[in-house]
């Protein structure tokens, strides 16, 4: 497009436009500055604090005594080096991988029966998508009152069904609680799986099915080689931005369980929390942020690598 | 949570107050520097309500707005230290007693002993004296606070107990007796999730087993003698179920609503549960539940024992305003506005007269068996990077609650690495 077309398509005529001792930009300089906004904000807002956290990871400070001293990648090292932040770090991993498996299962699993007519199907599929309206503060709070020991409703309905007699610690148990943790943070993503596996379900063409199904292929063959190959990119898409979500978990821990008990809830999302906020040790916090964002940055490229070629290919 | 409006509606009772002997109105001349066009405080929720109810009443007065910042307590500590480091406009901030040391190691506090001069003597020593840094006072405070011991009555009657266990080995034999007799399920109630409240708790049982958690030259002595034996008897009150299993995932605050279904004979808890526990809104246990000394330990031969908390005002160092926050800070820490405070929340006052005033200790019985638990109190360490320290303290000994090492060895862990920091 030249200045030309530019001031056509403003509705002037090239000449109007055109003030004594004004020179129109060419199209790369417009084109600049058209974008610098955007721009500025982005630097502004998302390169500036990841240079700074980078930089801020090779010093030791403290806010309580502000004197910083660069220690290089001695924060990385410390941090890696701990068994408790390697623990963390197996801890993220653990519901990382367990949140995914448990939620892309039901996801597709769900987005297969909503996809077959049914009486009221509008009407769940509206319920289906419920959760994702909960923000997660509340659904956090929501959670932690069915799990409570004392009042909550899961021990109420499984006393009731007489599954147990004895109220059990469902966020009071290292063993229990990061999974407990995980079926809150299920019910409240998976509507998300649903909507997107649903969406890429009504581009799979009924003829493919129904040849499929000449051939004799059952319900699993028909979903293996007919169905899957149209979930996969939408797979793809829901995989990168879930392990994001997942890997970097907050809030929900933060809300629900503090960390604990016994630390089997410190992910490395919390872990980075309490050094840099509770701790104060803004160097070995941001050292800690920048593992996950790494962590997460190379999970997504390998995701992209090994899952476009099959997807799109 | 008591919210402004109802700090606002019970100004009424401000006037009961006077009655009793009290100031309402300043006894002190207001400062003659320049007015500052608005003061900003940083609270907890906790005095949230009561101090923009008092600050309203200050303004109308001295045409100065103020700024309340109402946090909720766990994210206070990080919203003063990012606001006062990133040198945000502050006044006045809220100071617990666990984070005098380091908010004054980073030099965000100035010395108020020019300010609250030789009132100080008119202090409960325990309030003034955890905020007291080399001789330099670094905030003045708004209440006093310690543990003190919950009993349901009516639960104790049904057992045949007429009055409750005076060592925590009576409590776990009283508690074993009603399990017995089917009246409850779990004797005790603890706030024990991995958190602040539980190294509370730890403190004034190691207090009550003799011990303390750093010996005179500095080093952490968690892992010998009462150290251990505190933890000890925290994992056997849960094997022995003496103690309600829920117990590691309630907090100090959440524990209070259990205590309040009527289901336990005995809680620890702050001053505030007094209020909490007697409030028909939530409560079930209303005047069935008495307050009385902590247990000691006959093993150790101690009485009582607690810990104390509790906050007070600090004035920044960056303050433009300092006088006027002063004015404000004497303002909302009155006698009259203590006993608002002692009223609506069950804060314990501040101020010694209180405690010994007739028509005061006449509406509030307990006032007086509230000061002798004082007695018996000890702090938490006072040192610079307390909340790092109690973070590995808390993981450790939560580690031994739940069962996965021993408290010998939580404990060794723990010295290990509160010695490296």
């Amino acid at each position: 497009m030249t200045s030309i077309d530019l001031a056509e398509r403003a509705g002037q005529t090239p000449g109007a436009a055109r003030r004594p001792g004004f020179t129109e930009p060419n199209e790369t300089t417009l084109a600049w500055l058209l974008v610098l906004p955007s721009l500025l904000i982005i630097l502004g807002i998302k390169l500036y604090p990841l240079a700074y956290s980078l930089w801020l990871s090779g010093f030791k400070v403290s806010v309580l005594s502000p004197v910083a001293r660069y220690v290089g990648t001695d924060n990385y090292v410390a941090l890696l080096t701990n068994p408790n932040f390697q623990a963390s770090l197996g801890r993220t991993l653990y519901f990382t991988v367990a949140s995914l498996v448990i939620q892309m299962v039901l996801g597709i699993s769900i987005a297969l029966v909503l996809n077959t007519p049914f009486r009221g199907r509008t009407f769940v599929r509206a319920l289906v998508l419920l959760p994702w309206a909960v923000p997660t503060v509340v659904n956090a709070v929501l959670w932690q009152w069915i799990y409570h020991p004392q009042f909550g409703a899961l021990n109420g309905l499984l006393n009731l069904v007489g599954l147990i007699d004895q109220n059990v610690q469902w966020l009071g148990s290292p063993y229990l609680a990061m999974n407990m943790v995980i079926l809150a943070d299920t019910w409240k993503t998976l509507p998300l799986y649903v909507i997107m596996f649903l969406a890429a379900l009504q581009t799979v063409p009924d003829e493919l099915h129904q040849a499929a199904a000449v051939d004799g292929a059952g319900f699993w063959k028909r979903f293996v080689h007919v169905t899957l190959p149209f979930l996969k990119p939408t797979m793809v898409v829901v995989l990168v931005l879930r392990t994001m979500e997942t890997f970097r978990v907050f809030d929900i821990i933060f809300l629900m369980t503090a960390g604990g008990p016994a630390g089997s809830t410190t992910v490395i999302g919390y872990y980075a929390y309490l050094e840099a906020f509770r701790n104060l040790n803004f160097g070995a916090g941001a050292a800690a942020a920048n593992i996950i964002v790494f962590s997460v940055a190379l999970i997504s490229l390998a995701y992209l690598r090994l899952l476009r070629t099959r997807a799109f290919d | 949570m008591v919210t402004r409006r109802q700090f606002l509606v019970s100004a009424s009772a401000l006037a009961g107050s006077v009655g009793m002997g009290l100031h309402s109105s300043r006894a002190w001349a207001a400062p003659t520097s320049p007015k500052p066009s608005k003061l900003v405080a940083i609270v907890t929720s906790t005095y949230g309500p009561a101090l923009e109810a008092f600050a309203k009443e200050w303004t109308k007065q001295t045409g100065i707005p103020v700024e309340v910042i109402s946090q909720s307590y766990d994210t206070t500590y990080t919203k003063i230290v990012t606001a006062l480091a990133g040198g945000s406009a502050t006044d006045i901030v809220i100071v617990d007693s666990i984070w005098t040391a380091g908010f004054v190691q980073a030099g965000f506090l100035q010395p108020l002993n020019g300010f609250v001069g030789s009132a100080t003597k008119d202090l409960v020593p325990v309030s003034i004296d955890q905020r007291t840094i080399d001789g330099k006072v670094y905030s003045m405070p708004i209440s006093n606070e310690a543990k003190f011991f919950y009993y349901n009555a009516d639960i104790l009657k049904a057992g045949g107990y007429n009055t409750p266990p005076r060592t925590w080995e009576e409590a776990a034999k009283i508690s074993q007796d009603l399990k017995d007799k089917k009246l409850v399920k779990h004797g005790t109630i603890w706030g024990w999730q991995q958190s602040e409240g539980l190294i509370c708790d730890y403190v004034a049982l190691v207090n009550g087993l003799g011990g303390k958690l750093i010996d005179d030259g500095g080093k952490w002595i968690v892992n010998q003698g009462p150290g251990v034996k505190a933890l000890e008897f925290m994992v056997d009150q849960l094997k022995s179920g003496g103690a309600d299993p829920s117990s590691i995932s309630l907090s100090d605050r959440q524990v209070v609503d259990s205590f309040s279904a009527g289901e336990h004979a005995f809680l620890m808890s702050w001053s505030f549960a007094l209020g909490a526990l007697n409030n028909p809104k939530n409560s079930k246990v209303v005047d069935k539940v008495k307050l009385d000394l902590v247990p000691g330990f006959a093993s150790a031969g101690t009485t009582s024992t607690s810990v104390v908390g509790g906050s007070g005002f600090g004035v920044t160092a960056t303050t433009k305003a300092a006088d006027w926050a002063w004015d404000l800070i004497q303002f909302a820490t009155d006698r009259t506005r203590q006993i608002e405070i002692f009223k609506i929340r069950s804060n314990v006052p501040v101020w010694k007269e209180l405690y010994t005033n007739p028509a005061v200790v006449k509406e509030y019985p307990y006032i007086s068996q509230m000061e002798r638990q004082f007695e018996y109190a000890t702090w938490r360490p006072n040192i610079q990077n307390y909340a790092e320290l109690s973070g590995v303290l808390q993981l450790q000994i939560h580690k031994a609650l739940s069962g996965q090492v021993s408290p010998q060895a939580a404990l060794d862990q723990a010295a290990t690495e509160m010695a490296k920091l």
